[in-house]
């Protein structure tokens, strides 16, 4: 088990390396002067050198390299050109915002996705079966903003049960912003517990085909005994890859409804750092969103192993 | 006790089971015997209740004075584990993977309220033991894939004899398992039986595994039961010319004339292939696993040897090797003279030897037709294009199939005559030697008498050399010149067949003899 976990987090930090190299090259050394980029045509050469100073992008590209990642390590992102204050500030702040609700629509979605799969799975070709893969198909041919903006209708215009959009701050207590994500957490958790559903449906039905259920029947477990005590574990395991995949798309993925919810999430701040072309602000959020994904997936691998004692041994 | 009275099954309007009737004494063990497809584990399944989806089931199976068939499901739940315990073909898949084997026997206990959870455990430690896995060297927290087949297999009759059944339905404990292994599941079945006054019904496809252990015996063909009787009546009688054309067929040794020359087509010398194992410390260094450790082994032209052995013990490695599919790290490996190295391996080298393997159906691509399956071979060939079709056809006339029948698809064919065409895709070429890797191993009986005949016939034909790689020794005794024995990567006995299978040599030798079951020899007289 030790070993596993070690060269998992050894691959993790292999993977952050890559990672950032391939971002400082991109931002930093290919468009060619990024100062000039940032300021735009219309740019005075004076007013390009005095960012090129500001920026550090003076001196040799390893050791910019070097004091990038250096900063990066102890929470330094640098400040950001456009808003003028320090890139964490920006990223904590938003962050506040979106992994709420990253976590908040995935919770949805499995609690959904789950349960809904396991019964389409156990009852084969029935009503419900159908039922379920005619609505799954709906979830993810449907767009969630879409859904975004029924629910908007539906729940806040008419309704008044929740409000159209904004986000209230944490400093105002924990409800109300639970209330003020909620919408934008379900119309996330829609399409995303579609394709879970649909996952946890296939994934179940080849277990349910292997020798162990029968094992399992010929002991005297009923049908549902053997689908939820033999068959839902061994069935996790492609469930958990996608559920680690959605968490990485909605962190970030969630602009639109950020902003049909106007919603100051990550999504709208890296939108907002590329058409303001401020390098900075994408380079470091950028780097940030890659280092939860491959947090993530160092999480899925162990949570795999915990499922699965097979894989420990490796 | 088991009584199965007109019992009929129809899955989706077609009939799998017509009328089958037998009874079960108890404390009895009885045995089922024919051929794959002839309904025997569907008939212990719809006894059990678990007939496969769309299954419409007819007739009576009585125990203890009720029907089974009109037992509702909350019942039989109850009634499966405890009254009634069975085991299957498949140890290797009958365990849940993720969940120790401790807790797997425990459940038997648990979920029919026999016992805590405590308690069960207690109990799982004790039949554990009784079947051969004492907790001191097998714990209950053990995974499956800890265990090999055998030991999986004993977890499986722990399982379902936790709570001391009356019925123990065995479908096919044995196939999948080696002989000695065989012949020790087989003998904890027979003591359970003795000790716990438990009845045993032992599905199977081997006859002398029936005649080893079966009181009763019923012999079923097509969905129906052509003859029982007590065993070694029916042995003796064979009254039914089914029940004699198994017998036959069981024992067949083809018609071979035998050319066998002084030259060799195939030389192995000090062959070693060692495999790599997981590092024990972070940076010590990786330990190795010797698969192959020094063989020495020799074809002649014409000749047929056989190479025998449990599994695990290097075959498969040392036939991948002498295919070029695998490097070795000692030793050559050549044929007709030419070296055979798997990372430069001629195609004209590669055109001398063909193999053939058990699988007949996962070894062919689906999606093509069968002539083109067949020609695979003459890519190694620089024969033109517009030469292969008759040698397909001919290949295929060869192994008894039509030539018309290179325009099907292969799953239109059933498991024999797939093994027809995975022998004619061998010899196409006309190959010096050809590799048969279980060739025959998962074919019925009276399939096999027919390939194994084919084989002989082939050989006498094409002058073929047959190196024939099984663990079932009563073929190889019946279709080679030459037996080498393996075992853990050492050749530990080489020699003329015969000679080897009477006067056997090596203690281990003498040990897979032994374990082989077989029909006594004055029943068949």
């Amino acid at each position: 088990m030790l070993r596993y976990f070690l060269s998992r987090l050894l691959s993790l930090c292999l993977s952050l390396v890559v990672a950032s190299v391939a971002i400082f090259a991109v931002v930093e050394v290919i468009p060619g002067d990024p100062a000039a980029f940032m300021l735009g045509l219309n740019a005075s050469p004076d007013t390009v050198a005095a960012l090129r100073a500001e920026l550090g992008l003076e001196g040799g590209k390893l050791a910019r390299y070097f004091d990038w990642i250096g900063g990066l390590l102890v929470g330094d992102f640098g400040v950001s050109y456009t808003y003028r204050v320090p890139v964490s500030e920006l990223v904590l702040a938003r962050l506040w915002v979106s992994l709420p609700l990253t976590v908040y629509a995935l919770i949805l979605s499995t609690v959904i996705a789950v349960p809904v799969g396991v019964v389409a799975a156990s009852r084969r070709g029935s009503t419900a079966d159908y039922g379920v893969m005619a609505a799954t198909q709906l979830g993810i041919a449907v767009p969630n903003f879409w859904f975004a903006m029924l629910l908007v209708l539906v729940f806040a215009i008419n309704l008044g049960w929740f409000s159209a959009g904004g986000f209230p701050g944490w400093d105002k207590g924990v409800w109300i912003n639970l209330r003020a994500l909620t919408l934008p957490a379900v119309a996330l958790a829609l399409p995303q517990a579609a394709i879970l559903a649909r996952v946890m449906r296939s994934s179940l039905l080849e277990t349910l085909g292997q020798d162990y259920i029968r094992t399992a029947r010929a002991k005297g477990l009923s049908r549902r005994q053997a689908v939820l005590g033999h068959g839902l574990r061994n069935a996790l395991i492609p469930v958990m890859t996608i559920l680690g995949l959605q968490f990485s798309f909605l962190l970030a993925g969630a602009i639109i409804i950020e902003n049909v919810f106007f919603l100051p999430g990550l999504g709208r701040l890296i939108f907002q750092g590329i058409t303001q072309r401020d390098l900075i602000v994408v380079e470091s959020v950028v780097m940030l969103l890659v280092f939860a994904v491959i947090l993530v997936t160092f999480l899925v691998d162990l949570a795999y192993a915990a499922v699965d004692p097979r894989l420990r041994r490796r | 006790m088991l009584s199965v009275e007109g019992l009929s099954l129809d899955i989706h309007g077609s009939p799998i089971l017509r009328g089958v009737s037998f009874g079960i004494a108890p404390g009895e063990v009885f045995g089922l015997v024919g051929e794959s497809g002839s309904g025997k584990s569907i008939t212990a399944l719809a006894a059990m209740g678990l007939e496969p989806r769309g299954a419409e089931v007819r007739g009576a199976v009585g125990f203890l004075d009720r029907d089974l068939l009109e037992v509702p499901e909350p019942e039989m739940n109850a009634l499966r584990g405890r009254e009634i315990g069975m085991i299957f073909q498949e140890p290797m898949t009958a365990l849940n993977p993720v969940q120790r084997i401790g807790d797997q026997v425990a459940e038997t206990l648990v979920v029919h309220g026999a016992a805590t959870r405590a308690e069960a455990l207690d109990v799982a430690r004790e039949r554990l033991a009784r079947v051969g896995l004492p907790v001191d060297r097998f714990p209950l927290e053990r995974y499956p894939h800890e265990l090999s087949g055998g030991q999986r297999q004993r977890v499986c009759i722990a399982m379902a004899v936790a709570l001391r059944p009356k019925l123990l339905i065995a479908d096919e404990p044995t196939t999948a398992l080696d002989v000695t292994t065989q012949a020790q599941i087989l003998d904890l079945l027979r003591g359970l039986v003795a000790e716990e006054g438990m009845a045993l019904w032992l599905i199977t496809h081997d006859l002398a595994v029936v005649a080893d252990m079966a009181d009763h015996v019923a012999v079923m063909r097509d969905g129906r039961v052509v003859e029982a009787d007590r065993t070694e009546r029916l042995f003796r009688a064979r009254a039914h010319p089914y029940t004699a054309k198994l017998f036959a067929d069981s024992g067949h040794v083809p018609a071979r004339a035998v050319q066998v020359t002084a030259t060799p087509v195939l030389e192995v010398r000090g062959a070693v292939r060692d495999y790599p194992l997981p590092r024990r410390t972070l940076l010590g260094p990786r330990p190795a696993f010797r698969a192959v450790d020094g063989v020495d082994l020799v074809v002649h032209a014409g000749e047929s040897v056989g190479l025998v052995g449990e599994s695990g013990c290097g075959k498969s490695t040392l036939t991948r090797a002498i295919l070029g599919l695998d490097v070795l790290q000692g030793g050559t490996v050549r044929i007709d003279g030419d070296a055979v190295h798997a990372r430069h391996l001629d195609g004209r080298v590669r055109a001398k030897m063909q193999v053939v393997f058990q699988d007949p159906y996962g070894s062919f691509n689906p999606r093509h037709r069968v002539e083109r399956l067949v020609a695979e071979p003459f890519h190694l060939d620089p024969a033109p294009p517009a030469a292969w079709r008759p040698r397909v056809a001919a290949a295929l006339e060869a192994v008894g199939l039509r030539a018309a029948d290179g325009g099907k698809y292969i799953h239109e064919f059933s498991g024999g005559q797939r093994q027809r065409i995975a022998i004619a895709r061998a010899i196409v070429i006309r190959p010096r030697l050809v590799i048969l890797d279980e060739a025959v191993s998962a074919l019925d009986v009276s399939i096999r008498a027919q390939i194994l005949d084919l084989l002989a016939d082939l050989q006498g034909r094409f002058g073929l050399s047959y190196l024939f790689i099984s663990h079932d020794l009563s073929v190889v005794r019946a279709i080679t010149d030459r037996v080498l024995v393996m075992r853990a990567g050492k050749i530990v006995e080489e020699g003329p067949t015969e000679r080897v299978f009477v006067a056997p040599g090596h203690a281990y030798t003498r040990a897979l003899i032994a374990a082989t079951p077989r029909i006594p020899s004055a029943w068949v007289a």
